[in-house]
């Protein structure tokens, strides 16, 4: 079994109308074993900026520190939130120093740049940056997840429209998948404001 | 920076609390070819003197005024080969944050490493403080701003300011206008 198939993992974010949502699945498992079924895999990082993080789950947290350390000294130093395009460069770089040991995870990055224009990308585990305007995946499922957002996603959507459609194909791609799943957990996030929501599916 | 023989700063306090070294630095400075800078609403400007030693002198290889990026400048007054090393390692810094981020360096950033690197000189050892105030002129999404950099390692932001000889009459007449 591969090393990004240990734990198990499902993350996926879409772009809405001057709104972004970002969903991943609950399940931390040791390969065949569920051992937890509220794992976090979504981080905020400032309150327009979400990473998901899929893979090995201590990369997952180690990465995660590393990442709040960088973004809270940059608060301080320069007196201003990290714009997206921005902390996707410093974990591609992040990513990239440990070319030759590499973090065991997939980021999933989604946030609101200037004029609240929403920004998704994703990457691999050295950090090549992948930029789209629809929809990112990420994680054991992300196969499955390909096709459900492919038929699911519409440009444009609202808020409410958003989560349905994000809860939808996250929650039919990690029924496909053995290593994901127990719930979901889905962040909708707005100029104004945060809604998080926790989704009750197929709990196997 | 010096072999184990230098291992102590040069750069020590006297019992008055001055670091002499540093005031030494602001003389040199002080004894060099004034430079001044003025910010306008909607950008900023630098300017200095360039009085050459001979007519033999081929003026166009002297270059006082250099870029540190493509919206960032700087002028100095003082020895200029320490500003020549100055402008080195600050253009190096520019690019490494560029190269992290993606994103230019706001000038405040680049002034505090800038300032940065000229305290280090006066607290390592077998080195001596740079001989030069930098007056940083740049522009970046806060507006037009205008730095002074002093061979202690401080920084302040200015509307208009001048360094070298004759600073005095050039801040009375700024301070007029």
């Amino acid at each position: 079994m591969s090393i990004f198939e240990y734990n198990g993992s499902a993350v996926v974010a879409m772009v809405g109308k001057n709104c972004f949502a970002i969903a991943s699945d609950r399940r931390l498992g040791v390969q065949l074993q569920t051992i937890a079924t509220d794992f976090q895999r979504i981080s905020k990082i400032h309150d327009h900026l979400f990473i998901g993080l899929s893979g090995l789950a201590t990369d997952v947290q180690t990465l995660y520190q590393r990442l709040v350390f960088r973004h809270k000294l940059y608060q301080l130093r320069e007196e201003r939130d990290m714009k997206p395009e921005t902390f996707a460069s410093l974990v591609s770089a992040i990513l990239y120093e440990k070319r030759f040991g590499p973090y065991l995870c997939q980021p999933v990055i989604a946030g609101l740049g200037d004029d609240n224009k929403p920004f998704i990308c994703t990457m691999d585990s050295i950090g090549a940056k992948e930029l789209a305007k629809d929809f990112v995946v990420s994680g054991t499922a992300s196969e499955s997840l390909y096709g459900a957002c492919e038929a699911m996603f519409k440009p444009d959507m609202e808020a409410e429209e958003l989560f349905e459609t994000i809860s939808q194909a996250l929650l039919s791609s990690v029924d496909r998948d053995c290593l994901s799943g127990w719930g979901g957990h889905v962040y909708v996030v707005t100029p104004n404001e945060i809604k998080e929501r926790i989704l009750k599916g197929r709990m196997d | 920076m010096g072999d184990s023989q230098y291992s102590f700063s040069l750069t020590t306090f006297s019992p008055s609390g001055k670091l002499v070294q540093i005031e030494h630095a602001l003389t040199a400075v002080g004894s060099g070819q004034t430079s001044l800078g003025i910010k306008a609403s909607n950008g900023v400007v630098i300017a200095t003197e360039k009085k050459l030693p001979s007519i033999l002198v081929d003026e166009a290889s002297v270059q006082k005024i250099q870029h540190l990026t493509p919206n960032i400048g700087t002028v100095y007054s003082g020895m200029g080969p320490d500003f020549r090393v100055l402008v080195r390692k600050s253009r190096k810094q520019a690019e490494q944050y560029l190269r992290l981020y993606k994103e230019p360096i706001p000038v405040t950033q680049l002034v505090r490493e800038t300032a940065t690197v000229m305290q280090e000189f006066t607290q390592s050892g077998g080195v001596r403080p740079f001989g030069v105030s930098l007056l940083v002129a740049g522009y970046d999404d806060k507006g037009p701003q205008l730095y002074q950099v002093d061979p202690s390692g401080s920084y302040f932001s200015w509307k208009a300011s001048a360094m070298g000889k004759n600073v005095s009459n050039a801040k009375t007449f700024l301070e007029k206008r």
